[in-house]
């Protein structure tokens, strides 16, 4: 498409040609046809242009990088994630909700025009509303030269995202005809929700957790039979006998009826959440969810997460600790059924935490009728970060732990409980 | 679209990349040194170059703010630059035109500030090479438009990355190219290389409208003055003339003379004498004799026909020279079926006879002459002898002689057209006679006889410039037919006359330029002394004077060839082939149509653009002076004592918040925006609200307002003293 430029140039043409049939000047012929051979020119090169082009992109965990901090979140992460520059096919690298991130994109072309004055821009799907849109510019891309462009930024929430396909453009290489393509860049990442290393719960010490703890990992627990070792099993489940027997790894399953669990109920209805974007009530009761998940991970705790989404289901089997990451990465507030009916269709459970944005009457009652069935349960009320509260009724009156939180002070409360 | 003019000018920002600056500084001053190259207007050209460079100095030195008194000396200097024009083209300085140019530039480029601004001023250079183009007959000016073209390129390309990278919050560190410079020489050669063939290609098949000008042939030069003379007078001509044997080469031909003396031998020179546009090939005709003694060519008749002046320096013919009598008596001046207008300019290189060269036949001369007037031999004659530097302009209405129709010639002569034409000397020999009959016997018509006469000389005599001289009281066209058999042009053409008149065939010899050497890159014909001819013309009575050339080596059609608008139908012979002509008339005829239809909307919406542009210019003035006034009032507000003291306070109290801590004001922000951004603080709060009566409130504020800020400011303090 041509640009202003090559309008302007073709109007100097007209009238250059103009003067030229007046006159009679030859050098004035000349300078038309000079102007209408580099038009002409400029048009054929950047026709396919950036059909060649390709675009690779990568990122780097800033935060796997660093050396650990006193922020416990970004320890355990460097722990966890190789040190170095990951190696994406063998083991994808882990990232977190504000973890930083390097995203490079690499253009590589081969053909052999080249390129000049391209631009266009990256949109990075899970960064700060202000850093999402990345402008970028090459001045020249020549043949089997690639060239990196880099940039910082952060993840900003947790989710599945998805990077859409690179728009390019070059006016190249004078500015006179524009040419666009849309580069296909596909890439996934996967974001996890940021949590708080919860390693005590002493709000259950002193409910005789620790003694239900130690059932569920003594022998005299009711054992209901074997099964084939799963990655993440303990090796105190091995079942040796068994195992020697078949010569793969065999470990014991526990009866349900004497050990302890966790649950989290997740208020997965539309009009469960107060607020927008990153400190909305649901996506602070998804990371205090998290934290429980690493509770439960560190205590050896089967830990189970309850919700009536539209697009996902509770599984029946407790989860682990990858696994509870990874559902509450995806999930989303989608659904129809009210807290208090999710609530409501509770068994008897050890230990249940409701996580609740906007504890109505019916939720209350439904909590107090779960906490009367002999489930010890704690509400957790997650308050808006601003504005006016909602109006809710008071649980502690109900005889029930119950604690309000925010978007800011989770960890705080986390660590107190 | 106001609105996003409005942004566009208001988003300005100066220009500080010093590469861009200094591509442009070298691109303006290439249509400078080509201009000097033509014009030899070097002192001109180097004190704007020095200006040029100073200029663009002082831009980019002062970026920040516009000059205003710099900005009114250049409004004065632009005004005297125009007054420099107009005593130039008054007193008749040399390209008064291209003067002004370039001190315009000159002066312009002490304001250039902006990117828009600096691209502007190249329009301004193309304007110069657009001046230096019209100037230029050498293909010299090939290097300076290459240059100009590489540098204007690189200006785009420099702007574009510029912008981009500005723009962009991702850029590369480095190029990506392990060797960048010698990837972009590359690049930039190998685009030539492709760009080059494509001019080529686009030049040869770019079709030129050339015989419709619009815009009417105009010259500017110093009159020549005088009265009329029958004598032609030869600058050329040495002061000693031997009639005999010669193997001298000089700069005067025997056929630009009162008495052309068929003794006289000698050779031309390839020296330039003038450069002639034209859209056809032609000879360039300028007066012919009608009178042969055996050993020269006279005129018997020496009157001048004074051409009476139209308009201006334009001389309207009242019939085209050499035309017959019925043309004359037609009522509309339009083009007769088969004829063409023919706009030719000539510029004259060296001295040249008191004669107009034309193609045949001319209708409208354009020439700074008192007098301009025809002779019998149909030649156009002015005062003094042409002068090195006149341009002057011809337009011509070229006949199509079809020999059908001239071999149904009537053969009725008319008396006083016989009595002057068909005049032999008594020595004429009886065998040239006789080898005339004997070569027109086959025929019974004028054209056939003339054109096998004509082929005849073409076939079995060769040119030599230095024939023998002829013996004493030899009849020349006897020697030179029967005893020399060789000759030179006048020879041939005299032979051919002679013979035709015996036959009873009214004929004269022309004399004039051939049409030289055309160079396609000018356009110009380049006429050397060694084009100095002569030719034969034939009388036929319903279609005048016709000419034939009998002389070999030339072109066998003495009269313009039709206008050709493809390069290679007209000029095949350039590139060494025999390229057939394109019907281009009904292309011609129709792009004429198109382009006068075109014309006029082409001219309004030049206008309106114009137009445009100077609202814009008025608009961009306007808010200027606005923006002055409004920060004349701020400083008058500011020169109130209370004002200020409070508004002192103020920023006290902004620079507290700061080293608290606190973000400092955004550009952006209102004073009570600030404030009620910056937290719960009272004081600020109330020193905020005084701060925008001192800088709003038309009013003066009093001492009490003053104390009152202050207290304002002590309570911030304390405020974030306690924290």
């Amino acid at each position: 498409m041509p640009t202003k430029r090559t309008g302007f140039l073709v109007i100097l043409g007209l009238a250059l040609y103009f003067l030229a049939n007046q006159t009679q000047v030859g050098w004035l012929y000349i300078m038309v046809d000079g102007l209408a051979g580099l038009l002409l020119v400029a048009f054929f090169y950047s026709r396919g242009m950036l059909k060649p082009v390709r675009v690779e992109r990568t990122f780097h965990n800033l935060a796997s990088l660093a050396s650990p901090g006193p922020d416990p979140a970004k320890a355990w992460t460097a722990q966890t994630t190789p040190t170095g520059p990951p190696h994406f096919d063998l083991m994808p690298p882990t990232f977190y909700e504000d973890d930083p991130i390097e995203v490079t994109l690499r253009f590589r072309h081969a053909g052999r025009r080249p390129i000049f004055l391209s631009g266009g821009s990256e949109t990075c799907p899970f960064a700060p509303p202000t850093e999402r849109t990345q402008p970028f510019f090459i001045p020249a891309l020549f043949r089997g030269q690639p060239l990196d462009l880099s940039y910082q930024t952060r993840c900003d929430r947790r989710g599945l995202h998805r990077w859409a396909a690179l728009p390019l453009s070059s006016t190249g290489p004078f500015g006179l005809f524009r040419v666009k393509r849309t580069l296909p860049a596909p890439g996934d990442i996967l974001i996890y929700p940021s949590y708080y290393p919860l390693k005590r719960l002493r709000l259950l010490k002193h409910r005789g957790f620790s003694e239900k703890q130690a059932l569920r990992h003594g022998l005299s627990s009711e054992v209901l039979g074997t099964r084939e070792y799963r990655p993440g099993d303990s090796l105190r489940q091995v079942h040796w006998r068994s195992t020697a027997r078949t010569g793969s790894l065999v470990v014991k399953e526990f009866s349900d009826h004497d050990q302890l669990t966790l649950t989290v109920v997740l208020d997965l209805a539309t009009g469960g959440s107060v607020g927008h974007g990153k400190f909305s009530t649901f996506e602070t009761a998804i990371r205090i969810a998290a934290s429980l998940a690493y509770f439960a991970e560190q205590t050896k705790t089967p830990f189970y997460l309850v919700g009536a989404g539209k697009r996902w289901k509770p599984p029946a089997n407790p989860l682990s600790w990858t696994a509870a990451l990874n559902v509450l990465a995806k999930v989303e507030n989608d659904g129809h059924e009210p807290l208090a009916g999710v609530i409501s269709r509770l068994p008897v459970l050890p230990f249940v935490v409701v996580l609740a944005s906007r504890p109505d009457e019916a939720t209350t009652n439904a909590v107090t009728a779960l906490a009367r069935r002999g489930t010890q349960t704690l509400a957790l009320a997650i308050m808006p970060e601003a504005g006016p509260a909602p109006a809710s009724p008071n649980l502690r009156t109900a005889g029930l732990d119950f604690k309000q939180i925010n978007s800011h002070n989770w960890c705080d409360v986390l660590a107190g409980l | 679209m106001l609105s996003r003019l409005k942004t566009k000018f208001t988003s300005n920002q100066p220009e500080r990349s010093l590469t861009l600056r200094l591509l442009v500084l070298a691109a303006m001053l290439v249509p400078l040194l080509a201009l000097a190259r033509v014009s030899l207007l070097w002192p001109h050209v180097l004190a704007a170059a020095v200006g040029i460079g100073l200029g663009h100095w002082y831009s980019y030195r002062h970026l920040e703010k516009p000059n205003q008194p710099l900005r009114g000396l250049m409004f004065i200097a632009i005004h005297l630059a125009l007054c420099w024009l107009f005593v130039g083209l008054v007193s008749g300085a040399s390209v008064p035109q291209a003067q002004f140019a370039i001190f315009a530039q000159a002066i312009t480029s002490f304001d250039l500030r902006y990117r828009s601004s600096l691209l502007n001023t190249l329009i301004h250079s193309f304007a110069i090479l657009y001046v230096a183009a019209a100037l230029s007959r050498t293909v010299e000016l090939a290097l300076y438009l290459l240059l100009f073209a590489v540098l204007v390129l690189a200006v785009f390309f420099t702007a574009e990355k510029e912008t981009g990278l500005k723009r962009a919050s991702l850029r590369p560190t480095s190029t990506g190219a392990s060797a960048p410079h010698r990837s972009m020489t590359i690049f930039g050669f190998n685009f030539g290389l492709i760009v080059i063939p494509a001019m080529i290609l686009a030049f040869i098949f770019t079709p030129r409208f050339s015989n419709n000008p619009i815009v009417p042939p105009f010259t500017l030069n110093i009159p020549l003055r005088g009265g009329i003379n029958a004598e032609i007078i030869n600058p050329g001509v040495p002061l000693v003339q031997i009639n005999g044997w010669s193997d001298e080469i000089g700069d005067y031909f025997i056929g630009f003379d009162t008495n052309l003396d068929l003794r006289y031998r000698g050779g031309l020179s390839d020296a330039i004498v003038m450069y002639v546009r034209s859209p056809s090939r032609s000879y360039w005709r300028s007066h012919s004799y009608d009178t042969y003694t055996g050993v020269s060519w006279t005129q018997s008749d020496d009157r001048l026909i004074d051409i009476k002046r139209s308009a201006g320096v334009v001389y309207e013919l009242p019939r085209p020279p050499g035309a017959p009598p019925t043309l004359a008596r037609r009522d509309q001046p339009g083009l007769e079926p088969g004829e063409q207008e023919i706009v030719q300019s000539f510029t004259i290189v060296r001295e040249q006879p008191n004669l107009i060269f034309a193609a045949y036949r001319p209708s409208k001369i354009f020439i700074t002459a008192e007098r301009v007037s025809l002779d019998s031999g149909d030649g156009l004659r002015v005062p003094e002898p042409l002068q090195p530097g006149l341009t002057y302009s011809v337009i011509s209405k070229r006949p199509e002689f079809e020999p059908d129709l001239l071999r149904q010639a009537s053969t009725d002569i008319p008396p006083d057209i016989a009595r002057r034409y068909l005049q032999l000397p008594a020595n004429i020999s009886e065998r040239t006679q006789a080898l005339a009959r004997n070569l027109a016997a086959p025929y019974d018509n004028h054209f056939d006889k003339i054109t096998a006469l004509t082929n005849y000389l073409l076939a079995e005599y060769p040119y030599n410039f230095f024939p023998p001289p002829h013996p004493p009281g030899a009849e020349a066209v006897d020697t030179f037919l029967f005893e020399d058999r060789e000759g030179f042009c006048e020879q041939y053409v005299t032979a051919l006359v002679v013979m035709a008149r015996s036959l009873g065939i009214p004929a004269r010899l022309a004399a004039g330029y051939g049409s030289g050497d055309y160079n396609p890159v000018t356009n110009y014909y380049e006429v050397r002394f060694s084009h100095a001819h002569s030719w034969a013309e034939v009388y036929f009575p319903e279609y005048g004077w016709a000419p034939f050339d009998p002389t070999p080596g030339w072109t066998p059609q003495p009269y313009p060839t039709p206008v050709q608008n493809w390069l290679f139908a007209n000029n095949g012979h350039f590139f060494g082939l025999d390229v057939p002509a394109l019907p281009a008339a009904a292309l011609v005829a129709g792009g004429s149509s198109v382009l006068a239809i075109l014309i006029p909307g082409v001219i309004i919406v030049a206008l309106g653009a114009g137009l445009l542009f100077i609202a814009i210019t008025l608009s961009k003035r306007l808010r200027l002076i606005l923006a002055a006034r409004a920060a004349a009032r701020y400083t008058s507000l500011l020169s109130d004592p209370e004002r200020r003291h409070i508004l002192k306070l103020y920023r006290q109290a902004v620079r507290l918040l700061t080293r608290r801590k606190h973000r400092p004001r955004a550009t952006w922000e209102s004073l009570t925006e600030y404030a009620r951004r910056s937290g719960s603080h009272p004081g600020l709060t109330r020193l905020t609200h005084l701060a925008e009566i001192a800088a709003y409130r038309p009013q003066a504020p009093d001492a009490e307002t003053v104390a009152k800020a202050k207290t304002a400011l002590a309570e911030l303090k304390d405020e974030l003293a306690k924290g």
